[in-house]
């Protein structure tokens, strides 16, 4: 027993020693597939210790005045994994030039332990809060403590909620992606890719209403061809990979595959299973893999740059803060931001050399631009203009000039 | 003669474990117009049965002794992200992810495993409790999860996968079977308190239990971070979800331990859970009717198994009440 006992903890004490005297990133087998044009250092990249860190040129604005200071709470699962960071990253960006202090705060995924972590935080004082829940509890908690509350890629369940929601006078609106354009594109994406029998990989109906509006766009745009059919469907919680293995083995005639949420393993199944150039994928958010699959041909669509919301989530806050002035007119419906629409390596070099890179999807300035503070003629109609203009061709033109 | 009749009861008892499976399988096949009956189907059933019957093997062991061990996915989890992270960071590569996700495993087991003698609380709750410590643990030196590449992700791959899985289930059989500690595990399973006034030191045999397990965890968190590519920080009973396969197959696996050896027959209890979740893809009903089929399969194999000696039982019970009552009636 002493033996096991003190072999055990000279493991550990080694296994401590490395992880302390180890350094940086010098021999990490971490993919990190980069446009070539990105600049070093900029944009997201996994560090040695796998967490996502994402690095943007310091940020200025022309005032001739000085910015009213607001603090305010960002709340996310996680910052660490790609979109949390980016989400981060995106409003610490704007933090110095706009006067703004940002807290982030990690709510983790159990609702008891979040609403806890809130209540506790809101304690300290805040002028408004960004979050990515949209429940009636919420805006119930902002509401009582006064707080003003938009939602970043969440939205109501359903009308009844919507309007629940929109009774507490601080609850300013959610801002989506378009998820059943998304859906609708990774259908269309396939087809034009010659696929003909498609599968639908998911989150089980009913968990989450962007999921589900992905779904429906991809059911939709499936039935737009006459010679297009949904062949097979997998709606599970987390076995998306698995599905797709499944698929393949039983449905020989399975050329392609829409997949809610394209992660990792899934690139990885399709390279493991041999079904490069029989499976095309189209799906949703950029992530490790997704370079490598345009490059081996595999992935015909994917939508991304969803962080951008958070930065029209800002502006929609800020606007409220400024004046009172409300950009979501109606706080019940969302307001929608389109996708990032990529189809091939070049479209994915572009997103990394421009959305991934020095200058996030808009700029401080740019951001300025959408509040009263610099256009008091800026209302709910212009925002919605904005976020139908948003996408790569979109920013390629605004950015041209400050992306090398 | 003696050695025939042997080999022939172990066929029989082979083709009593494979029953279940080949079963499930022709109802799906059926169902599913013939989908599944292809070869390219079935190796990838196999293939997928893999990492949860080494998840398997671990709970069979502490099960064995009436030990259950809830915090196996979180041992997986925290294996695969630490293991892979100290890897990238040393630049090991995949001998390196194999060596950090087993001594992880080992010490995260080698904890349990003390703290299981010192408290001398039941396995079930400390099991819960240090769940949701090794869920956190990693997050704390690598908070944004572990990725490997593409090269160093082919033990999850076929042939490889199959080449691991053989050379742990015949580690297995050889530590379950021609072991003094498999040798004593049965025993304590059989009968605590017998085996406890044979001499068999309790203590002992429950910690090198947890090590053992802690091996195959080990194993499992190799095959899981190569399978995955990427494994982000699980919270509040992710990692439930790593070692749920494992946890119904282990059922199914001790009811078809009765007819075969173990290592056959966990893995074949896992593999029909596998054909049960596959077949749903293949016919195309929903995770929701799956997870309820499951759960009703799991409740009628278990009231069966529980219940298999209540016939012969009640026969007896009426032939000692007939014959008391003759004598009676004499």
């Amino acid at each position: 027993m002493k033996k096991i006992i003190a072999l055990i903890l000279t493991l550990t004490l080694l296994l401590a020693l490395t992880a302390c005297g180890a350094s940086g990133s010098t021999a990490s087998t971490a993919e990190t597939t980069q446009a070539a044009t990105a600049a070093d250092g900029k944009g997201t990249s996994i560090a040695a210790d796998g967490s996502v860190i994402t690095n943007y040129d310091k940020a200025t604005v022309q005032t001739d005045k000085e910015l009213p200071k607001f603090r305010i709470l960002v709340l996310y699962n996680s910052f660490t994994d790609k979109l949390g960071s980016q989400y981060k990253s995106s409003m610490e960006y704007i933090a110095e030039p706009l006067n703004i202090d940002f807290t982030f705060l990690e709510t983790g995924s159990s609702g008891d332990e979040a609403m806890a972590a809130i209540e506790a935080a809101l304690v300290s004082g805040y002028d408004g809060c960004i979050g990515t829940v949209a429940s009636e509890a919420r805006a119930a908690l902002f509401d009582k403590a006064g707080v003003p509350y938009v939602v970043c890629g969440g939205m109501p369940s359903d009308e009844t909620q919507a309007k629940a929601m929109a009774s507490y006078e601080n609850y300013l609106g959610s801002v989506v992606v378009d998820d059943y354009a998304a859906g609708y594109a990774m259908a269309e994406a396939l087809y034009a890719d010659g696929c003909r029998n498609v599968m639908w990989d998911g989150l089980s109906r009913g968990y989450s209403g962007q999921h589900d509006a992905r779904a429906a766009g991809f059911a939709d745009g499936v039935a737009s061809h006459d010679d297009m059919k949904l062949i097979v469907e997998n709606w599970d919680y987390t076995q998306w990979a698995d599905g797709i293995a499944t698929a393949a083995a039983t449905y020989p005639e399975l050329d392609g595959v829409g997949c809610t949420c394209l992660m990792a393993n899934i690139y990885n199944t399709i390279e493991s299973e041999g079904l490069v150039g029989q499976v095309q994928l189209a799906g949703i958010d950029v992530s490790e893999g997704t370079g490598r699959a345009f490059e081996n041909g595999s992935l015909s669509y994917i939508a991304g740059g969803n962080y951008a919301c958070e930065q029209i989530c800002f502006a929609v806050l800020y606007n409220y803060l400024l004046d009172g002035t409300r950009v979501i007119a109606d706080p019940t419906v969302n307001l929608t931001l389109n996708n990032i629409n990529l189809s091939s390596l070049e479209d994915y070099n572009n997103y990394i050399k421009y959305l991934d890179s020095a200058v996030p999807a808009y700029t401080a300035q740019e951001i300025l631009d959408m509040t009263h503070y610099v256009d008091e003629s800026f209302n709910a109609e212009k925002m919605t203009e904005l976020c139908k203009a948003y996408s790569l061709e979109d920013v390629i033109a605004r950015h041209a000039d400050l992306v090398q | 003669m003696k050695n025939q009749n042997k080999f022939a009861g172990q066929v029989v008892g082979l083709i009593k474990t494979l029953a279940i499976p080949v079963a499930v399988y022709l109802l799906f096949g059926i169902l599913s117009g013939g989908r599944m009956f292809n070869s390219r189907a079935m190796i990838t059933v196999l293939r997928q049965t893999i990492q949860p019957s080494i998840i398997c093997y671990a709970l069979l062991l502490g099960m064995s002794i009436g030990m259950m061990n809830f915090s196996a996915g979180a041992f997986v989890t925290c294996a695969a992200i630490m293991g892979n992270g100290l890897s990238n960071l040393l630049g090991w590569g995949l001998p390196g992810l194999v060596f950090f996700a087993i001594v992880v495993s080992l010490a995260c087991s080698a904890i349990m495993g003390l703290l299981y003698n010192w408290l001398r609380v039941p396995c079930m709750v400390l099991s819960l409790g240090l769940m949701l410590f090794f869920e956190s643990l990693p997050r704390f030196f690598f908070p944004g999860g572990a990725v490997i590449s593409t090269q160093d992700a082919f033990l999850a791959r076929q042939p490889w996968c199959f080449v691991v899985m053989a050379l742990v289930m015949v580690l297995f059989y050889i530590i379950y079977n021609k072991t003094p500690y498999g040798h004593n595990i049965r025993a304590i399973g059989a009968n605590q308190s017998v085996a406890l006034a044979a001499g068999l030191n309790l203590d002992k045999i429950k910690f090198t239990n947890f090590i053992v397990g802690g091996f195959f965890l080990g194993v499992a968190a190799v095959l899981y971070m190569s399978a995955q590519g990427k494994v982000q920080n699980v919270s509040a009973l992710g990692s439930m979800a790593v070692m749920m396969d494992g946890f119904m197959g282990v059922f199914l696996g001790m009811l078809l331990a009765r007819w075969s050896d173990p290592s056959i027959a966990v893995f074949c209890g896992v593999l029909t859970m596998k054909i049960l979740a596959n077949g749903f893809v293949a016919v195309g009903l929903e995770s929701t009717w799956k997870d309820v089929v499951t759960g009703l399969f799991m409740l009628v194999i278990m009231a069966i198994s529980e219940n298999a000696t209540l016939p012969a039982k009640r026969k007896a019970d009426r032939l000692f009440a007939a014959q008391a009552n003759a004598e009676r009636a004499w």
